[in-house]
């Protein structure tokens, strides 16, 4: 037996075993065959799913940390929707730059209490107003910043074995969710803007498919050639197993 | 100096009724941030959630000392 599969058996968090079950579409073919063959079947998927996983870093490299927005083959990320046979290959948040409006907004609504203090424009106000005052500012713009982080943070862009998705909240209050699998994609496209954008390497990336939702767009993603480089990847792993299925 | 019978009283007290109206207005958004960092961490998990929910926490704290501290001004 394979080193790696015995390790699997003991270790149950091992990114291997959650790819261990059959993908879904090779398991309705083969759910009519009898259950011998399957554990066999299973190894030849785990086998399959860890050769992927390490094409996929070879692809694109590895991330180093949870801010990172490029997260490759992230072992801690989750997502609400996920099947349990499901993997995620890629991780994408919008490039770290695209945060530096509302930084640099940030950062100037710091200073202004000072400014205000500069130019005594509060000191009409009994001492305990001007205290009270620069608090509720600075609550107001700790809020800001807050607001515009998590934003920010939990706005993903998600490949996974199975399909690609686009989870994002708007300004708390609105969560967007949009999916799309893998066969169903027809076009990808990506284009780099400004300076910024050539500079940092990110730009947007449209997804078109041939499903309900016709277009899924990647805003402002770093290493947008990688993307579609992996993307290409997945479609040519999916018509296999299509093919390999249609065979069987 | 304050004055009760005043004018500089009646804007002191039209500027305190300003402070209340908006710490109130924020401890509400300070209660939406809690739910919301709590329902966004539910749906993406990630290690760094935790710090998320403690930070949100401590704006609700920081909040609530805000109204306290302008209702007694």
């Amino acid at each position: 037996m394979n080193r790696s599969s015995d390790l699997d058996n003991i270790a149950p968090d091992d990114p291997i075993v959650s790819s261990k079950k059959v993908d879904s579409k090779s398991d309705f073919n083969n759910n009519q065959e009898s259950s011998n063959k399957e554990p066999q079947d299973s190894d030849k998927n785990s086998k399959k799913e860890d050769n992927f996983q390490q094409t996929v870093y070879s692809l694109l490299g590895h991330s180093k940390s949870s801010f990172s927005n490029f997260l490759v083959n992230p072992k801690v990320l989750t997502f609400a929707e996920q099947d349990d046979d499901e993997t995620i290959y890629l991780a994408v948040r919008p490039h770290l730059i695209s945060n530096l409006s509302w930084i640099a907004t940030s950062l100037l609504m710091l200073i202004v209490p000072f400014f205000f203090s500069y130019f005594s424009f509060l000191d009409f106000l009994p001492l305990k107003y001007r205290l009270s005052s620069i608090f509720f500012w600075y609550l107001i713009t700790f809020m800001f910043s807050f607001e515009k982080f998590l934003s920010w943070y939990f706005d993903f862009y998600l490949i996974t074995n199975k399909r690609i998705v686009d989870i994002s909240f708007n300004n708390l209050l609105n969560k967007h969710f949009a999916q799309t699998d893998i066969s169903m994609i027809q076009d990808v496209s990506s284009s780099v803007k400004g300076f910024l954008g050539t500079f940092f390497n990110f730009g947007d990336l449209l997804i078109q498919t041939a499903a309900e939702i016709n277009q899924i767009n990647f805003e402002k993603v770093p290493n947008p050639s990688k993307i579609i480089k992996l993307i290409k990847e997945l479609q040519e792993a999916d018509k296999q197993t299509h093919q390999g299925g249609s065979n069987d | 100096m304050i004055n009760f019978f005043g004018f500089e009283n009646y804007i002191l007290l039209i500027i305190k009724i300003f402070f209340i109206i908006g710490s109130v207005l924020n401890i509400i958004f300070s209660f939406i941030v809690v739910k919301q960092v709590t329902s966004m961490s539910k749906n993406i998990n990630d290690k760094f959630n935790f710090v998320l929910i403690v930070f949100s926490y401590i704006y609700l704290v920081l909040s609530i000392i805000l109204v306290l501290s302008m209702v007694a001004l």
